[in-house]
């Protein structure tokens, strides 16, 4: 007589959810609460710039050109999306479940890309591959080879994207996989599976919500890009909408535009809900503390290594190689670099508060999540990723409406700052913490309850211990996206309050590389710093999770 | 215990990152303009200025005009546009008090949202009637001439046509840059509509469009592209090239062409300023545009970023081509209504 | 005596378990508690109430709802209606909640669930929060000597063994002392020869504690042995609560006649006093209507079998259970039933036999349309 209980010790919990049915407790939806409104301004200023709108607008929209544009924008982020999980799932399998060498030294490196801007990549990959790049130039010497295959447009938008945001996926995926019960593994094993079929049926049905997760935050990172779109030519739905911003100041019609954008979000929000199904992921037993299952790779060693070797290669190293080009060639010209200490303290001290407050207020959205699932809790978390999506400059002006006309003291204040990055960078945050909360079982939870702990307490001394590995990840991927962002920073910013991003961009739009370099190569270093520090954290928390 | 130490650790070194933070200057040094002898700071007045004008280009400036009218200036640097829009989000409560833009588009807007305050005529007279609002609520500080830059490796002067309507010669196929949601270029465009009417107007766009022509985002990049042979001839601005110059010496592989004098293609724009009519700081802001058209500055404009002064008396650049050789045409080049036909021109050509 | 289902037991009925000396008073009142996630059904309108230092097992298949008993009593449902009182005191009902922290009902779960960033000894002291430092290491010291953990505190929940753990979870919900224990499956992740050994010491730690206990399983053998009472949960229904005896020889459903113990069916017809079956007449000691068809429960102790030459039924299966042989007999009608034998005989396979059966009190119900239990047709018993 088969056991049931055997089986739900060890695998996936499906079927009939068992959700607290208690309410959520004040301390939670409060802030959650808060989040939510504060997500909504950026539609709502849409949605009134958009009332606005003349019959000119509506026809304007409606061209065949925006949907040419809207099919080729959605066609990109799908590419992307693809790509990036062809990328990250090989390599976090490989720096996770394999023996290869060096393997943590892969697993930091093949974060690091995260760290350069996407503004700052897209002028990379023009120097490298353009059509009077670097590749063009040493190969047509020896070779003769005159033209290289065309990097602007789809084909280097798609490359540069790929090759700046897979971490996202990287992250989430990496985690579930160490987070896994080899258990579930050894059963297919012994059910006659091979590693093979293991590693499709099992392996991967298991990262389905990290993947998806994941493929969340690069689908719609793609859709809000600007700086590797323009510069790489690709005509966008972003660019569009900066296209009107810049030629008729007509904020009508980008508010149009961006509400689009929205309408997107939340077609690709319903897809990755359907994608990541209902399932719960958690361990439910304590578990036998076992590492997983290391498969020895033999002669894949060194294709994998290449693997490796060359999307580190691109991602990382190629535009850390380029700027340090740029700088030595600056420096042997003798231009006058400028020191951008302050710029470097200003970065940091706003990506380290905006990376607090935002993981604080993803911590209530995640948890409502996971324990109080429901409608209202899902929508909420949905809700958090409007932000996203859309393009910076049109947070920065939803907040400039209400900031200035509700908030007038904190306008152009590090405080409103701050809040603009939460509501931009949040969804970072609230995947990764909600990731961690559903490893966690709530049967831990309902211990602690019963012995005494209210919800608060319970929180503060079982949850957030177990759950600290997430929280690193969502603050540290927020403090890298906060180190890039430019746009809000530009319009919101106290005045005087420069930042590496905006360093570089003075000196990218005057061309000024070898400028631009320096505070290029900075943001680049302490955000290393930054993911590097992470990563050891992650490393020494091993021990105490389940 | 080694958890504790990288705790302690983290811990530790963001502190001292917040305590410089707290007391980092705010600005680097950076080398500049000599000073004349500076007047007092009159304490507790301060201005703000939007600039689209990039920090490198003009920061030195700036931090300089301070010190000479005595008043604290204080700089938001950003992309025109952005800032425009800005602006006109934040209306009435703007902390702005000047907005100094990179071309008369943008204060166009501004000043059809009536936001924009009238300047004296003491600064109007400064400049001619072609460099300022007709409404006279902002006036051009530095001139911009349109020209055409090619690579000098693979073109000589001689292969380029009189006049920009030969470029719509398919000889010319694949071999022209532009940058189409550039403000000058859409001023320009502008230009060509009011002079030379519609349909020469759009001739020229679907013949240059008919020469794919590849798509930049400014022009700084089609210089670039230009210099490096991506493309062979792009339509700019002609101070960038010796930006270029400055940067990477003269064997920078680019040189600016003017076509003759009278061609529509050899126009002048300009970069301007204006004060917002809610300013609290009217007569410090009356200065600091004051400042701007006078001698040192204008001369800062010439010799530093290579443009062409719009007040009588300093001239030009040696590098650059003199004002003789530029047309300047007699349009309002604020005018929004018209760029807003310029806009819906390349729009329905698929341009933009 | 007999029991039916959904009514409350009068007390005097019961009679105490012959250990244990506790006062009579009860501790945890059930009423009319309907409990459904979605569309499905789990507890419909059960009542029962829990005494003061009782050990109350919850036996049932899959699927009953005697977790989702336990978590209404715990605090960590709510009930859609009826109310849940403890100690007197209304915890769930329509006007009333009091959340789980304030209960003071210690809960082990069947996963344990220790904190794995915990030591033992902080486990343990987990719910001791409100005692002062040196009040707390004393208990905990207490609770660990109670449980045999001692000098082990300082290990993580990923290092001790099954039994262990089981241990750590034990002393955890007992050291705040509290008034009722909650035991969800406690032993069915550990083997069986672990369990024999911790099941009767977990007895005595509860008992030595005085606490009351109810837990959960489906294992009967467990809920029979440990249970002052047993309850007998089916799709959400009590179908009886009495004492392990009770259960066993006095069955008040169908499903309790064959869920608990092993038992044939054998079908018969109701001729006034008697019960007429293929094997013999029996008595029909609970007035079932005279026509009626009915089934009798025959447990295998209660058949006797005699080797007889003549046709008959016949001996087709044998096996071997230590100290007794269940042997499977085919009766003319095809029906199968089973009779247990002290294994010191063999009786071998195709020998017809004589059926005799003893029954110091006959248990039939009506025929009905029950679902099979899957039970009934095995060997096994758990």
């Amino acid at each position: 007589m088969v056991i049931s209980s055997s089986q739900q010790r060890t695998g996936l919990k499906t079927g009939r959810r068992t959700p607290i049915s208690l309410g959520p407790p004040v301390f939670l939806w409060v802030p959650a609460l808060f989040v939510a409104v504060a997500m909504l301004l950026a539609p709502a200023y849409l949605v009134i710039r958009t009332a606005s709108a003349g019959q000119d607008a509506l026809s304007l929209f409606l061209r065949e050109r925006t949907a040419l544009v809207l099919v080729r924008t959605v066609a990109l982020a799908i590419s992307v999306t693809a790509a990036t999980t062809a990328i990250a799932i090989p390599l976090a399998w490989l720096t996770v479940r394999t023996d290869l060498p060096l393997r943590r030294l892969w697993s930091v490196l093949a974060i690091l890309p995260l760290v350069v801007p996407s503004y700052v990549g897209g002028f990379v990959l023009v120097a490298a591959f353009g059509p009077r790049g670097m590749l063009q130039h040493f190969l047509s010497g020896p070779f003769g080879i005159e033209r290289l295959p065309e990097i602007y447009g789809f084909p280097g938008a798609l490359l540069a994207l790929t090759l700046f945001s897979y971490p996202y996926m990287l992250l989430n995926v990496r985690a579930a996989l160490a987070g896994m019960d080899p258990a579930l593994e050894e059963a297919a094993r012994s059910l006659g599976r091979g590693p093979r079929s293991t590693f499709f049926h099992v392996t991967l049905q298991h990262l389905r919500p990290a993947a998806a997760s994941g493929a969340l935050l690069v689908a719609l990172y793609t859709l809000s890009d600007f700086g590797a779109v323009s510069l790489l030519q690709f005509d966008s739905f972003t660019r569009q909408i900066y296209v009107q911003y810049q030629g008729s100041f007509d904020r009508t019609l980008a508010a149009v535009f961006s509400l689009v954008l929205i309408a997107l979000t939340v077609t690709v929000l319903f897809a990755e809900g359907r994608v990541r199904g209902k399932l719960r992921y958690y361990r439910s037993g304590v578990g036998t503390g076992r590492p997983p299952m290391i498969v020895s790779l033999g002669r894949w060693k060194w294709p994998a290594l290449c693997f490796c070797g060359s999307i580190v290669l691109f991602s990382l190293l190629l535009p850390v190689a380029i700027l340090g080009f740029w700088l030595v060639q600056g420096l042997l010209a003798s231009i006058p670099l400028q020191a951008v200490w302050a710029a470097a303290l200003h970065s940091a001290l706003a990506s380290g508060l905006a990376a607090i407050i935002t993981v604080t207020m993803a911590l209530p959205v995640a948890i409502l999540a996971v324990r109080y699932s429901g409608r209202l809790s899902s929508l909420l978390e949905r809700i958090s990723y409007t932000g996203f999506a859309l393009p910076g400059i049109v947070i920065a002006l939803s907040l400039v409406f209400f900031g200035i006309r509700f908030a007038t003291p904190f306008y152009q204040t590090l405080g409103m700052l701050v809040f603009a990055y939460m509501v931009l960078f949040l969804p970072q945050a609230v995947g990764s913490v909600r990731s961690s909360v559903m490893q966690i079982s709530p049967r831990l939870e309902e211990a602690a309850r019963s012995l005494g702990h209210s919800p608060p307490s319970v929180l503060a001394r079982i949850t957030l211990p177990l759950i600290r590995n997430g929280l690193l990840g969502g603050a540290a991927l927020v403090f890298l996206t906060v180190m890039k962002e430019l746009p809000a920073t530009l319009v919101l910013s106290p005045i005087g309050f420069d930042t590496l991003a905006t360093e570089v961009w003075n000196a990218t739009t005057e061309g000024l590389f070898a400028q631009a370099a320096v505070p290029a190569l900075l943001l680049i270093a302490v955000s290393s710093g930054a993911i590097v520090l992470l990563l050891l954290q992650e490393k020494r928390a091993g021990k105490t999770a389940p | 215990m080694n958890n504790k130490l990288i705790k302690t650790f983290s811990i530790s070194l963001l502190s001292f990152v917040l305590l410089l933070a707290a007391c980092a200057p705010k600005q680097a040094v950076t080398p500049g303009v000599s000073a004349p002898a500076s007047s007092q700071i009159t304490p507790g007045v301060t201005i703000t200025v939007y600039s689209g004008r990039s920090k490198s280009l003009i920061g030195p400036l700036l931090d300089q005009v301070g010190k000479d009218i005595g008043v604290e200036v204080r700089v938001r640097y950003g992309d025109t546009a952005q800032l425009a829009a800005a602006i006109l989000e934040e209306g009435k409560r703007t902390p702005a008090d000047v907005f100094f833009a990179q071309d008369a588009g943008a204060l166009g807007a501004i000043s059809k949202a009536g936001m924009l305050a009238p300047l004296p005529d003491g600064i109007l007279n400064r400049v001619g009637t072609e460099f300022r609002s007709l409404k006279g609520d902002w006036v051009g500080v530095s001139g911009r001439a349109r020209v055409v830059v090619y690579n000098t490796q693979l073109l000589k002067e001689s292969d380029l046509p009189e006049s920009i309507r030969g470029f719509t010669d398919p000889k010319w196929k694949g071999k022209i840059g532009w940058p189409p949601t550039n403000g000058s270029f859409q001023a320009f465009v502008t230009a060509m509509r009011k002079i030379e009417g519609e349909q020469k107007t759009i001739q020229w766009l679907e013949g240059i469009k008919a020469n794919n022509p590849k798509v930049y985002k400014d022009n700084t990049a089609v210089v670039l592209a230009v210099a490096a042979g991506e493309v062979q001839v792009g339509f700019v601005n002609h101070y960038y090239l010796f930006n270029q110059i400055k940067q990477k010496g003269e064997s920078f592989t680019a040189r600016n062409y003017y076509p003759k004098k009278g061609d529509i293609g050899a126009m002048m724009n300009v970069a301007g300023a204006g004060i917002l009519s809610v300013t609290k700081n009217r007569e410090a802001a009356e200065r600091f545009i004051d400042y701007l058209l006078s001698d040192s500055a204008q001369r800062y404009f010439v010799d530093e970023t290579f443009e062409y002064a719009l007040t009588t008396g300093i001239p030009t650049h040696p590098g650059v081509a003199p004002l003789s050789q530029i047309d300047v045409p007699k349009i309002d080049l604020g005018s929004l209504e018209d760029l807003e036909g310029t806009l819906k021109l390349l729009r329905d050509l698929g341009i933009l | 005596m007999v029991n039916i289902k959904n009514r409350m037991i009068s007390e005097a009925s019961v009679t105490p378990h012959p250990d244990a000396s506790r006062p009579i008073g009860t501790l945890v009142s059930v009423k009319g508690v309907h409990k459904s996630f979605g569309n499905n059904v789990v507890i419909s309108n059960l009542s029962l109430e829990v005494r003061q230092g009782e050990f109350l097992s919850l036996l049932g298949p899959s699927g009953c709802g005697k977790t989702t008993i336990l978590r209404l009593i715990a605090g960590f449902e709510r009930p859609d209606a009826g109310e849940i009182y403890i100690s007197g005191q209304l915890v769930a009902g329509d006007a009333a909640w009091q959340p789980p922290e304030k209960r003071g009902v210690g809960m082990v779960f069947q996963d344990y669930a220790l904190f794995p960033h915990l030591t033992v000894a902080q486990n343990i002291a987990f719910g001791l929060h409100r005692f002062k430092s040196d009040a707390r290491q004393r208990r905990v010291q207490e609770v660990m000597d109670l449980v045999g953990l001692s000098g082990l505190g300082n290990r993580y929940p990923y290092e001790l063994s099954g039994g262990q753990q089981q241990r750590v979870a034990l002393a955890r919900a007992l050291a705040p002392g509290p008034q009722l224990v909650l035991l969800d499956e406690p032993f069915s992740n550990l083997d069986t020869d672990l369990r024999a050994q911790i099941r009767p010491e977990v007895e005595r730690i509860l008992r030595e504690a005085k606490t009351t206990a109810i837990f959960v399983t489906h294992d009967q053998e467990e809920a029979m042995a440990m249970g002052d009472r047993v309850g007998i949960l089916y799709r959400g229904c009590l179908e009886q609560l009495g004492t392990p005896e009770e259960v066993y020889h006095w069955p008040a459903t169908r499903f309790v006649a064959d869920f608990v113990g092993q038992a044939d069916f054998l079908s018969g017809k109701v001729a006034s006093d008697t019960i007429s079956t293929e094997i013999g007449d029996f008595v029909n000691a609970r007035n079932l209507p005279s026509g009626s068809l009915v089934e009798i429960m025959l447990r295998p102790d209660d058949v006797q079998l005699f080797p007889d030459s003549e046709e008959g039924p016949y001996i087709i299966a044998r096996q071997f259970r230590g100290s007794e042989n269940l042997y499977t007999v085919l009766l003319p009608s095809g029906k199968q039933i089973h009779s247990s034998q002290p294994s010191t005989e063999i009786i071998p396979i195709g020998t017809r036999v004589k059926i005799k059966v003893e029954l110091n009190h006959v248990v039939a119900f009506p025929t009905s349309t029950y679902p099979p239990n899957p039970k009934s047709e095995s060997l096994n018993t758990k």
